[in-house]
């Protein structure tokens, strides 16, 4: 970014793909569904590009970009406050045996059940820890970027994110299932 | 896979005729200059720096705190630091209050030490209060295209803090030039000023707030 800011047009490929998947990610939980997310991650980036001159040396770069893009939700521009909803549609599979199914049709009514379990046991947190275990575990930031996005502590996101990990392994253990959600948040989730 | 959003950012950001660092710098003194510049013209104007009868100790004391929170204001309030999002909401809100208040306090308790704490007649402070709001006028304007407060994560608060420093330059540079220490008239005609950058800033952002929300 420091790069770009100065000048240089072929750092910005770099920016985008560092910033990317976790950008649209967070874009599509902020605005409530994947229609249009390729659109809102365009024209978050293209503020960026806009307001390179603005970039502080050595300035941690996603809780700006994070910031812009919120900004840019509050701006007029949201679609409603839907938590993200799953896909999962159960009712058009009803009557239907297994050995109708491709392998890719399992494969997806399986990550479908598995994101409406997910859903409900992020449902089960407070909405400060939701907040911080998402930008952790979906949309990869550190426990630094985090902080400085929220305008809080490093100890703050640390204590909220060790509670939501808390409140979903009792949420995890209470419905008998596995949520597989373990690890220390610079051990990102393998793709 | 290539991402599909890539290809129209690469080629908007080798179009881009969005200003570079150096460029936005570059402005920036430029802005700063000419905030200076128009600040110093009206303070010559207004007759410049007048000794009069005070020590030079207490001109000296006096202008000296109010570098130091003019200083102070622009590290917290107008630099951002090495964050984009700016410093930490309570020291830029700590800065702005205990800057109006301890310039008010060290001014009137200097003055009285020096023993030119009784009022003048016929200065109540309406000088200072206009001179005051005008001298700030421009670095203000300098200050908010600076920081960018629309973009802050509180832009109330980031537009009291750079009304604040705005604030603080006048009240130094009103220290050369007025002679009364008095409390009502330092209230009057200094701390006012101050407190009205420091609303009007906050209002301008709350303005960027409510085009937000609304």
């Amino acid at each position: 970014m420091d790069r770009f800011a100065d000048g240089d047009a072929s750092a910005f490929a770099e920016v985008f793909n560092a910033v990317a998947p976790g950008l649209r990610r967070y874009l599509r939980r902020l605005f409530g569904s994947s229609d249009g997310v390729d659109d809102l991650l365009n024209d978050v980036m293209l503020k960026v590009i806009a307001q390179r001159g603005q970039f502080i040396p050595g300035a941690r770069v996603r809780p700006w970009i994070f910031r812009i893009a919120k900004n840019y939700f509050i701006d007029g521009t949201r679609r409603g406050r839907h938590v993200l909803e799953t896909r999962g549609d159960l009712d058009e599979v009803q009557g239907n045996t297994m050995e109708h199914y491709t392998t890719s049709q399992y494969d997806e009514l399986c990550a479908r059940e598995l994101g409406s379990i997910a859903q409900a046991r992020l449902d089960t947190l407070a909405p400060a820890q939701r907040q911080v275990f998402e930008l952790i575990v979906f949309d990869g930031l550190t426990h630094a970027e985090v902080a400085e996005f929220l305008a809080i502590t490093v100890m703050s996101v640390k204590l909220r994110f060790h509670r939501a990990r808390q409140a979903l392994r009792i949420a995890t253990a209470s419905g008998n299932s596995s949520s597989g959600l373990d690890g220390e948040p610079d051990e990102r989730p393998s793709p | 896979m290539r991402d599909p959003v890539l290809d129209e950012l690469v080629r908007a950001a080798t179009e881009s005729t969005a200003p570079t660092r150096s460029q936005v710098r570059q402005r920036r003194a430029l802005f700063v200059a000419v905030a200076a510049a128009v600040s110093g013209l009206i303070f010559l104007a207004m007759g410049g720096v007048r000794v009069g009868a005070r020590p030079l100790g207490l001109i000296g004391s006096t202008f000296a705190a109010g570098v130091v929170a003019f200083g102070a204001l622009l590290w917290s309030g107008v630099s951002r630091g090495g964050s984009m999002l700016g410093r930490p909401r309570k020291l830029i809100a700590a800065t702005v209050a205990a800057s109006a208040l301890g310039l008010f306090a060290w001014k009137v308790g200097i003055s009285g030490l020096f023993d030119r704490a009784e009022p003048i007649p016929g200065r109540p402070g309406l000088r200072c209060l206009g001179l005051g709001a005008l001298i700030a006028l421009a670095p203000f304007s300098a200050f908010v295209q600076a920081r960018r407060i629309y973009d802050a994560a509180d832009p109330r608060l980031a537009g009291a803090g750079v009304g604040a420093a705005a604030g603080a330059f006048a009240w130094a540079v009103l220290d050369l030039w007025c002679p009364s220490g008095d409390l009502a008239h330092v209230a009057l005609g200094h701390l006012v000023p101050m407190l009205m950058w420091i609303t009007i800033g906050a209002l301008l952002g709350m303005s960027a707030l409510r085009r937000r929300l609304s």
